[in-house]
């Protein structure tokens, strides 16, 4: 981790991509919900309110635009809001819609991930600001992330708190050194003669891991790729 | 008597929810409330009816008068009673206009209790 000014001259927190799976890999021991086999969807709602000792509104009246805000204040718990609909539509349903359930995990390990690694930007020390923090009046929240659809997926651009909230969210839900083992499990079942997954196989084992571990295809999809458990195109083993 | 720690009535029930590892979904379940109910009286975006009230003061073990206070609720009985009795009412906008500190009201609860166990109440 390591401290820098961006262009604009604002203050900014980095993380290698390893540092964040780490963090979140540490975080799920320290709060003894790292997933298992018995139980392998990582329960969100217990790590952020009993571990991150944040306060979670699962219905917060929020812009359609928005699934999830992260306040920072002063001498309190930061607060994750959540939007009402999403909520609503992925849990409160008869019959979700497909993959709202994912969405809302994912949401809630990416408002997860803003605790973890951009508290310290907007704590205090000693009564004196932070290096990080511009003075504010009042009393109210130091700081809000407020996450647009495009903010909570599983995509590498846009803003860099984003970024980082992203890696987070997808090493929360998909801690690396147990998915990549139910992964290597999962893709023995399709392709027993194969100890790898093929180029474009990838999407067979994404669909059979996304149920079991709360998540979307794509989210599965994009992790076997980005932890490099699909062999390239043209090869036969990794 | 309600504590005075300043804490709303959504924060003393998430805390203590929390505290006991009960996620919102299943306390809900177990009142038998929608998840969005209950989830709007821990961020005191509504105050529940004291039916309510009673039964997460039992499933969270927390008192209910301290709960009823927090709510800003004097219960169904108390306010029946003060509608037959304007002096009651009168009587607490007295104690109310004087700013009373706890040390008073507490002894003006034990005369009131004596009152009540020589008419024969509980």
């Amino acid at each position: 981790m390591r401290q820098y000014r961006g262009a604009g001259g604002e203050e900014r927190i980095w993380f290698e991509p390893s540092e964040i799976e780490q963090m979140m890999t540490s975080e799920l021991q320290r709060a003894g919900l790292s997933p298992t086999d018995a139980a392998p969807v990582v329960n969100l709602e217990a790590f952020i309110e009993r571990h991150l000792k944040a306060t979670l509104d699962q219905y917060a009246d929020l812009e359609p635009l928005v699934l999830g805000v992260t306040e920072f204040f002063e001498g309190r718990q930061p607060r994750i809001s959540i939007n009402k609909d999403l909520t609503g539509s992925a849990l409160d349903e008869d019959e979700s819609p497909p993959g709202r359930l994912g969405r809302w995990r994912a949401t809630l390990a990416h408002e997860a991930g803003h605790v973890l690694l951009h508290r310290s930007l907007f704590e205090f020390a000693a009564g004196s600001m932070n290096l990080f923090e511009t003075p504010q009046a009042g009393d109210g929240p130091r700081q809000l992330h407020r996450c647009l659809k495009r903010d909570a997926t599983y995509a590498t651009g846009g803003n860099w708190r984003e970024v980082q909230a992203n890696q987070a969210m997808a090493a929360l839900l998909m801690p690396k050194t147990f998915f990549a083992r139910i992964a290597r499990a999962e893709a023995q079942k399709i392709f027993p003669d194969s100890d790898a997954i093929p180029a474009g196989g990838e999407d067979r084992v994404a669909a059979r891991l996304a149920p079991l571990l709360g998540v979307s295809r794509q989210a599965a999809s994009i992790r076997l790729t980005t932890l490099a458990l699909v062999l390239p195109r043209g090869q036969g083993r990794l | 008597m309600a504590d005075t720690d300043g804490r709303s009535l959504g924060e003393v029930l998430r805390c203590k929810r929390v505290e006991a590892d009960i996620s919102l979904r299943d306390l809900a379940k177990t009142l038998g409330l929608a998840p969005s109910y209950l989830s709007d009286i821990e961020n005191d975006r509504r105050v529940p009816s004291e039916d309510v009230l009673q039964r997460l003061a039992a499933e969270l073990d927390l008192k209910f008068d301290d709960l009823m206070a927090r709510a800003g609720r004097f219960g169904n009985d108390a306010e029946r009673y003060m509608k037959q009795h304007p002096a009651a009412g009168a009587l607490f906008r007295r104690i109310s206009d004087k700013r009373l500190p706890d040390e008073d009201l507490k002894k003006l609860l034990t005369t009131v209790e004596k009152m009540g166990t020589k008419k024969g109440g509980t």
